[in-house]
């Protein structure tokens, strides 16, 4: 189920709260309230494809039992097995399901062998609840986590405003909320900055990033043909987007999660306001680059062993992170551009923070844009032409294909179009650089009259923007 | 404010608006979802009639549908009362596909006992796929699903443009609208210039064969017949069902022999009547070898659509239950009849304005 669709907010939300709490006033004994939060997140979960939620269960009880079991094993010998069957379990399904295609068509490509290709679909939010569920089983083999029982443990994996996309809570951080009894009661202390959170999101996502998405959309369709103009407003495009999107729907998440009394880490701090890629990192999916640092970096070895192992150290993070994001090389790529950068970035620190902050500024950001187009883009070749393009100093007209995606409704003069762009992206970067986020505006959430109507009406507008007449005249035949 | 306070204002606010705007579309109706409209005219167009069709194939009084595309559309259900009983209603897809037309008898059948099926024909419809629309339909207006109507319910263009639309004509009524929906006919020019804009006659003998470029296309027209039509006359063995052939220009069949599909299309026609003829509740009327309309380019604004007039012939000739197919050697006939005369146009190398000579080598 996604979040900005009528059934979720229409239906689902107020129908999950409403039973929520009506069976948190049940004594703490009966935790039906939790019973019915895991089957609600399974509804949500299954809503659209039923067929994966086995795999969700399955993985759920594996990993429970694995745990239990070396929580329970004093000795490490029979805690490294299961830790280690737990890791291939986990990441061998995530390799079945989001990389054996990538592999297997690499592999036929190189030695021209023809192995079958699976062609399934990826379960929702797989790579989410794999990576929640591995530092649970990680942390059991180092028995630095408390014994959950299942109920708890299932609540975890499956609290549905962070179960597909994030952000990658800690059971540390999850559990012990639901488990406090005065969370099991209704509380407008949280649920007013909550639905507050959850405007804003779904109007970031909705409205702001779904309209850059639309000239994305045309200029990475256009990708070999774009002016220098066109390259650059559709790689800044995206960037606007990517953020939007994502930052809106772990928004969304906060905010509901936050009217269920949950409270969840904090996953884009103003990510564009970093001055170095290092700051990005710690301001981007903040709870992927902590899952990453703990389980990967640290591991490692850290910074700890010396320069050389500490640049390869990072080097494995961002191609690991690379990979995480999806099954390709253009993402392999993007992870190695990081991972580069941040090698760079150790190695020349000091020259680097004496240069002004807004240069410093403008080359972080200008890195971030230039690798997304790596990120986005369907093939190499097509990144390099944008890329290309960018430096081309070959200035055009910005095609309507690209400009139509910020028209106003009315049918006015579509020359207008380029100049609501401008103001679009104005106002986006403007958000991006010059405001608090969601987050911050959360956490210092005063009720006033004018963030009342303003809620009502973001969510109103939200809500008629999913669906319109789709005019259509054909006429041959 | 307490945060409290703030809650409920917010939460109220919220019920308010979301009531208010479930209330206004429901109650308005543009589209006619729940109720016909009777305060004011609604906007039934040819942009809206995909949306505008579930509204009347729900609300409408009637017990005879017209089904088909833009070739059905200049029909005027009054003179069809009239000429062949009952009461019709246009339910025509303009460029929809045989599966957009199943959509619409599947919800006319559903919400009302229909007596009686007009159905227009065109092969080359046939070739589209058969489980897909042609034309994107709103389907949360055709199933009787009340919950996704929320697509209705909160959708900006029914609350921004066509509530306001339906305001405007408040108090006004259109008795003739259910003749003149979605009639094109008065709106563009008729004659050879029209006819021949797009079709230029090479003069030039074409291999007749498949459709060899897109074999699935080919496989299409048993797919779309067995799907699309067949079951709604098995099940309705007490519905009649009148299948017509539409009378495009000869300029089309030109079209179709130069593209190399003419002979295909042709033989996919004659294997659909072979079929429907096994139908006691199936009439079939062929009109496109109808000369004295095909060859007079002064009916056509392009190579396929022809006047109201023809339309209004066409009910006439049903009636009085000429140009009906009950053999399959008749359509053959008709089928000869046509190759005859494209490739005597392509001899000419032009239009010919005169076809006496073919006709009196006949």
């Amino acid at each position: 189920m996604l979040f900005n669709s009528y059934v979720f907010i229409l239906a689902f939300l107020p129908l999950t709260l409403l039973g929520y709490y009506l069976l948190g006033r049940l004594p703490e004994r009966i935790p039906l309230n939790k019973l019915f939060l895991v089957l609600a997140s399974f509804v949500f979960y299954g809503y659209n494809n039923p067929r994966y939620v086995p795999i969700i269960v399955c993985s759920i009880l594996v990993n429970y039992a694995l745990s239990q079991g070396m929580l329970a094993a004093r000795r490490k010998c029979i805690r490294l097995p299961l830790m280690l069957l737990g890791l291939f379990l986990n990441l061998g399904v995530l390799f079945y399901f989001k990389y054996h295609d990538f592999f297997v068509t690499n592999v036929n490509r190189a030695f021209g062998l023809t192995f079958a290709l699976n062609n399934v679909a990826l379960p929702l939010g797989i790579s989410f609840f794999t990576f929640q569920q591995l530092s649970y089983v990680i942390d059991s083999y180092k028995r630095t986590v408390p014994r959950y029982n299942i109920l708890d443990y299932a609540l975890f994996v499956t609290f549905f405003p962070q179960l597909v996309a994030g952000p990658i809570v800690l059971h540390s951080e999850i559990v012990p909320q639901f488990a406090d009894p005065k969370n099991r009661r209704f509380n407008f202390d949280n649920f007013a900055p909550g639905l507050y959170a959850f405007a804003l999101g779904l109007f970031k996502k909705v409205i702001v990033a779904d309209t850059f998405g639309v000239a994305v959309e045309a200029g990475f369709g256009a990708a070999q043909t774009l002016n220098t103009a066109e390259a650059w407003f559709v790689a800044l495009g995206y960037t606007l987007q990517l953020y939007f999107d994502f930052s809106g729907y772990c928004d969304v998440a906060t905010g509901v999660a936050l009217m269920f009394n949950i409270k969840l880490p904090l996953n884009f701090n103003s990510p564009y306001k970093s001055l170095n890629i290092r700051e990005f990192w710690q301001r981007w999916h903040m709870t992927l680059s902590r899952f990453l640092t703990n389980y990967i970096y640290f591991p490692l070895g850290g910074s700890r062993k010396g320069t050389v192992r500490t640049c390869i150290n990072l080097m494995i993070v961002f191609l690991a992170s690379g990979l995480w994001h999806g099954a390709g090389w253009l993402f392999l790529l993007w992870g190695l551009l990081h991972g580069l950068a941040s090698v760079l970035y150790r190695l020349f620190r000091k020259q680097y923070d004496a240069l002004h902050p807004a240069l410093q500024w403008l080359l972080t950001f200008g890195f971030v844009v230039v690798a997304w187009v790596f990120f986005r883009a369907t093939s190499l070749s097509d990144a390099l032409a944008i890329l290309r393009s960018m430096v081309m100093m070959d200035f055009g007209p910005l095609r309507s294909e690209i400009t139509s995606a910020f028209a106003l409704p009315g049918g006015f003069h579509p020359g207008y179009n380029a100049l609501y762009m401008m103001i679009w992206y104005a106002a986006a970067l403007f958000a991006c650089l010059g405001m608090r986020n969601t987050y911050e505006k959360t956490m210092a959430f005063k009720p006033t009259l004018a963030n009342s109507f303003s809620t009502v009406i973001l969510i109103l507008y939200c809500v008629l923007s999913l669906s319109g007449v789709s005019v259509f005249l054909y006429f041959n035949f | 404010m307490t945060r409290k306070q703030w809650g409920l204002l917010t939460l109220s606010l919220l019920l308010l608006t979301i009531g208010g705007i479930i209330g206004t579309v429901v109650l308005i109706d543009p589209f006619e979802i729940y109720h016909q409209a009777t305060a004011f005219i609604p906007p039934i167009t040819n942009g809206t009639q995909n949306y505008a069709n579930a509204g009347i194939a729900k609300s409408y009084e009637y017990d005879s549908v017209i089904i088909g595309s833009s070739m059905t559309e200049n029909f005027r259900p009054s003179q069809m009362d009239s000429l062949l009983g009952g009461r019709f209603v246009k339910l025509c897809i303009n460029g929809g596909s045989p599966y957009n037309h199943r959509q619409m008898m599947e919800l006319a059948f559903r919400t009302h006992d229909v007596t009686r099926v007009f159905y227009g024909l065109d092969v080359e419809a046939l070739t589209y796929f058969y489980t897909t629309p042609k034309c994107e339909m709103p389907e949360y207006l055709y199933d009787d699903d009340l919950f996704n109507d929320t697509a209705y319910w909160f959708n900006h263009s029914v609350l921004a443009r066509y509530i306001p639309q339906c305001l405007k004509t408040l108090g006004q009524s259109d008795p003739d609208q259910r003749d003149t929906m979605y009639m094109w006919g008065d709106l563009y020019e008729y004659g050879k210039e029209a006819a021949l804009r797009y079709v230029t006659i090479t003069g030039e003998t074409v291999e007749q064969g498949d459709l060899p470029e897109v074999p699935e296309l080919s496989q299409q027209s048993g797919l779309n017949v067995y799907s699309n039509l067949l079951p709604f006359i098995e099940a309705h063995p007490d519905t009649e069902f009148i299948v017509f052939f539409p009378p495009y220009s000869l300029v089309q069949w030109v079209d179709f022999y130069q593209q190399g599909t003419m002979i295909y299309h042709l033989e996919q026609k004659e294997a659909v009547i072979r079929i429907l003829l096994g139908y006691d509740n199936v009439k079939i009327y062929d009109f496109q070898a109808e000369l004295d309309w095909v060859t007079d380019l002064d009916n056509y604004i392009d190579a396929w659509h022809y006047g109201p007039w023809i339309n209004d012939a066409i009910v006439e000739r049903v009636a009085a239950g000429e140009n009906r197919i009950t053999d399959w050697a008749q359509a053959r006939e008709n089928d000869e009849v046509i190759c005859r005369h494209v490739e005597y146009i392509e001899a000419c190398g032009a239009w010919p304005d005169d076809f006496s000579a073919l006709d009196a080598g006949e």
